[in-house]
């Protein structure tokens, strides 16, 4: 019995439990720059229908919400993500974001963030902040009006307008203006009080100039539930026509809640005179969407296909003033430019590349914007660059050139200029570039291969302006001269080798010819210079080998003799010459015996020596 | 009608062309009226009766880089460059021409300086300082064998022929090479000697190529910046 009691009691529990949501919001940074955006997320788990309320955001200008759901075992999760962008410098709160949901209100906690005016200041890292849920027993919701329809809302369209759906991240540029909204809500006005369904358009500009950006809203409004319904933008001429995203709404109109999907673009004029826009269109069936219906999720028998069309624009292009029009426009009309200059880097060699940089910044359109006439820059080669471009919180085009510096110094790049005509005031308005200055010292490189044609004025006054290949000779070309001449007598190569050779072989045949010619006088120099009685011996002793080829290392006298006699020398010198060699014999092996001194001895042996030098009988 | 004409006509020519200047003479006054093609002619006329006179290719150089043609002014550049290469306008006109065709005269790595007297002298005057230097040499051994005298003189006068000699060498290897510069606007390399051979790389006008080997009228060619290999025709690249 009690088993039955408590299933009893958890069966009756079991809806509240599943009827139960929770909600988790959180941001992406808690510190940010007045020029930063962030996001804003909100996770609600459980439950149908969920119709989130942010509270009030006076530090924030909310500019988009996305909205996504998804299922995982039976239970349906929902996401919402906002996009903030600071207003005020200061600490800013989010305060709690509310659900109201089966009598009961949930809600998250404050999240406090810190703005800076700039993103320098803001050093420190932001972590992300999430928000806890909290669940009251107030039944008291009240639902604010607000732009943002829920996601959830049954009048929401089907997948066939997956495209309007896709709202996607608003940046301010895409922000319509209010004039254009305030149309849009009047036309809505008045066709909305007999129709459940109609299409409006209303454009920023009725009398744009040429390249002038403005923006062209096509709002669809529905009172009923519908499906099928394929839309169809308009077509332009003399125009051109870019997408600039879409966002959704609701309106009430007499006693009747419509809701709007509101696709933007962005149009510029292209030549003066008059532009077209042509009708947008959207078909879908109308459905009564009854219980029945909605409890079987079916496409209901009583639709019925309709096409439903906005209005043709027609708009009048004016030509820019040509009077006072700069040399530095090059087709921007609009406010709110922003120009900046940058080089990099800042310190080269001579001959080195230097990339500068002029970025304009614009919230609308650049695309029409010609490419920057860069000035000529006395002492720089200039390379020009192709232009790039991108988007961002506004989008931006970058010229650029790439300067090659001819010769070191400081220089300083001019201010660049660059105008844009003011629609509003009517005039041509020119921004200018900081100037910036640039380090050029001068080169390492030794050989520089590429002569660079401009320099500037150097101390002496002369300034480079050009180069070219230098003119053409006039003179006659010089004579050949003396090396040059040489070369012709080559076959003078073969001789003097043949000389040299020849005299090789004739120093090596006569050697011992020369050997005898030399003896005589290779003996007087030896007995001149001789210090010893040994040296006088061995200097008669040469010349007796060299020039008689007797050799006397052991031969005794008698035979020395024998053998001088037989060369035919007469008796006075072979006795001249045996008194001689005895003498030396006994002064070197016999000193005591010594009764001359070593130069008389050699001015005998010299005498010897001319005797045997004197040719024989 | 006619007679007027034929007066003017020859009138124009007395002026711009005076009958009593010698060739260079005429063709310089029409290189300075800017007829680039009609003084080409007449230095070219002139170039086959002087082969040996750097001048006149400097001058036919000149009138080719007028008219454009990079690639056949570098060739004659480079010719009066081998006859004269100590001459500051061929030096100049020569690197200045390779440089608007994206090629230096001194390789990269070298010194000027070194490259400069490395080429002070002409083929034939180093051949002729060689010779020489031979010569002296070998009268010097002569002295010296005979005499006994002289042996030092002799001595440096060798290492001063050795010196020379290697250098002359080291000359004929870098003259001996078979040089020649694209002159057409593109050149294609293609892998073999023949149209049907697909084209592996586009070399632009001016740029120096060394010829390997010749089939029909086809090159085998080095890319010399490159080192990139393949065959040319013949009818686009001047042999230097």
């Amino acid at each position: 019995m009690r088993k039955a009691w408590l299933g009893f009691v958890w069966m009756l529990c079991t809806p509240l439990v599943w009827a139960q949501i929770q909600i988790t919001a959180q941001v992406d940074k808690t510190e940010i720059s007045l020029d930063d955006e962030m996001t804003l997320s909100l996770h609600v788990q459980g439950g149908t229908n969920i119709r989130p309320q942010l509270p009030s955001l006076p530090a924030f200008n909310v500019y988009s919400r996305v909205s996504n759901s998804y299922s995982i075992n039976g239970k349906t999760s929902y996401e919402f993500r906002y996009i903030l962008v600071p207003r005020l410098v200061g600490n800013a709160t989010i305060g709690p974001i509310r659900i109201d949901y089966n009598g009961q209100t949930y809600q998250t906690d404050p999240i406090n963030i810190r703005i800076y005016r700039d993103a320098t200041s803001n050093s420190s890292p932001t972590p992300a902040v999430v928000g806890t849920t909290v669940a009251t027993d107030s039944a008291t919701a009240t639902n604010t009006a607000t732009d943002i329809p829920p996601a959830d809302d049954p009048l929401s369209p089907p997948f066939g307008m997956e495209h309007i759906n896709g709202t996607g991240n608003l940046t301010p540029r895409e922000a319509l203006t209010l004039s254009t909204s305030r149309e849009l809500t009047q036309q809505a006005y008045k066709r909305g009080q007999s129709e459940p369904f109609f299409l409006v358009s209303a454009v920023s500009n009725s009398r744009p100039y040429v390249g002038q950006s403005f923006t062209l809203a096509v709002r669809f409004y529905y009172a009923q539930a519908f499906d099928n319904a394929p839309y169809h933008a308009p077509e332009v001429s003399n125009l051109f026509m870019e997408d600039a995203g879409s966002s959704e709404g609701h309106q009430t109109i007499g006693d009747r809640v419509f809701y709007y999907r509101e696709m933007r673009y962005q149009l510029v004029g292209a030549a003066p005179g008059k532009g077209t826009i042509s009708s947008a269109s959207i078909e879908f069936t109308a459905s009564p969407f009854n219980w029945f219906d909605r409890l079987f999720g079916i496409t209901p028998v009583s639709a019925t296909p309709r096409v439903f069309e906005s209005a043709p624009i027609y708009v009048q292009i004016r030509p820019l003033p040509t009077e006072g029009r700069p040399a530095s426009f090059y087709g921007a009309v609009g406010a709110g430019y922003t120009l900046s200059a940058a080089a990099d880097p800042k310190e080269v060699e001579a001959g080195e590349s230097v990339n500068l940089s002029v970025t304009v910044t614009h919230s609308g359109n650049l695309k029409t914007v010609k490419d920057l006439n860069f000035p000529e820059l006395p002492g720089f080669k200039s390379y020009p660059v192709a232009p790039a471009s991108g988007t961002g919180k506004r989008n931006y085009k970058t010229f650029k050139t790439v300067l090659v510096p001819s010769s070191p110094g400081v220089y300083t790049i001019p201010p660049i200029e660059w105008t844009y005509f003011d629609p509003t005031l009517g005039q041509y308005k020119t921004l200018q570039t900081q100037p910036i200055s640039l380090q050029v010292n001068p080169s390492s490189a030794a050989n520089r291969s590429v002569d660079f044609s401009t320099s500037l004025p150097s101390n002496n006054g002369l300034q480079t302006l050009g180069s070219d290949i230098t003119y053409l000779k006039t003179t006659p070309a010089p004579q050949e001269n003396f090396l040059a001449r040489l070369s012709r007598f080559e076959y003078i190569n073969w001789a003097a080798l043949g000389l040299v050779g020849l005299t090789l072989l004739f120093c090596l045949l006569g050697r011992n010819r020369s050997a005898s010619t030399r003896a005589y006088g290779e003996a007087k120099r030896s007995l001149q210079k001789a210090t010893s009685y040994e040296q006088i011996s061995e200097a008669l002793s040469l010349y007796l080998a060299h020039k008689l080829n007797i050799h006397t290392g052991s031969t005794p006298l008698k035979e020395v003799v024998s053998s001088l006699q037989q060369r035919g020398y007469p008796n006075d010198t072979l006795r001249s010459f045996a008194t001689l060699w005895q003498q030396l014999e006994a002064l070197r092996f016999a000193p005591a015996a010594a009764g001359t001194s070593v130069k008389q001895q050699a001015a005998k042996a010299y005498t010897v020596l001319k005797l045997l030098e004197e040719k024989p009988r | 009608m006619k007679k007027y004409i034929l007066t003017a006509s020859c009138l124009f020519f007395f002026f711009t062309v005076s009958p009593c200047q010698t060739p260079s003479q005429q063709a310089e006054e029409l290189y300075r009226q800017g007829r680039f093609a009609q003084a080409l002619t007449l230095y070219e006329q002139e170039a086959k009766d002087y082969p040996k006179n750097p001048f006149l290719y400097y001058n036919i150089g000149n009138a080719y880089f007028k008219m454009g043609s990079t690639g056949l002014a570098v060739a004659n550049y480079y010719r009066a460059y081998r006859l004269l290469p100590r001459d500051k306008d061929i030096r100049h006109n020569l690197a200045y021409a390779l440089a608007t065709c994206g090629e230096s005269l001194v390789p990269s790595g070298v010194p000027v300086s070194v490259y400069n007297a490395f080429f002070y002298l002409s083929f034939q005057e180093l051949k002729g300082l060689t010779c020489g230097l031979f010569w002296l040499t070998c009268l010097a051994v002569w002295l010296w064998l005979l005499r006994r005298k002289g042996r030092t003189t002799a001595l440096v006068l060798g290492i001063l022929f050795a010196l020379s000699a290697c250098w002359l060498y080291a000359r004929y290897t870098l003259e001996n090479r078979s040089l020649a510069v694209v002159a057409v606007p593109v050149a294609q390399i293609r892998s073999g000697p023949g149209t049907n051979f697909p084209v592996n790389a586009s070399v632009t006008q001016g740029h120096l190529l060394t010829v390997l080997d010749k089939k029909d009228s086809w090159y085998e060619v080095v890319v010399n910046t490159e080192s990139l290999k393949g065959w040319v025709e013949n009818d686009t690249l001047e042999k230097i």
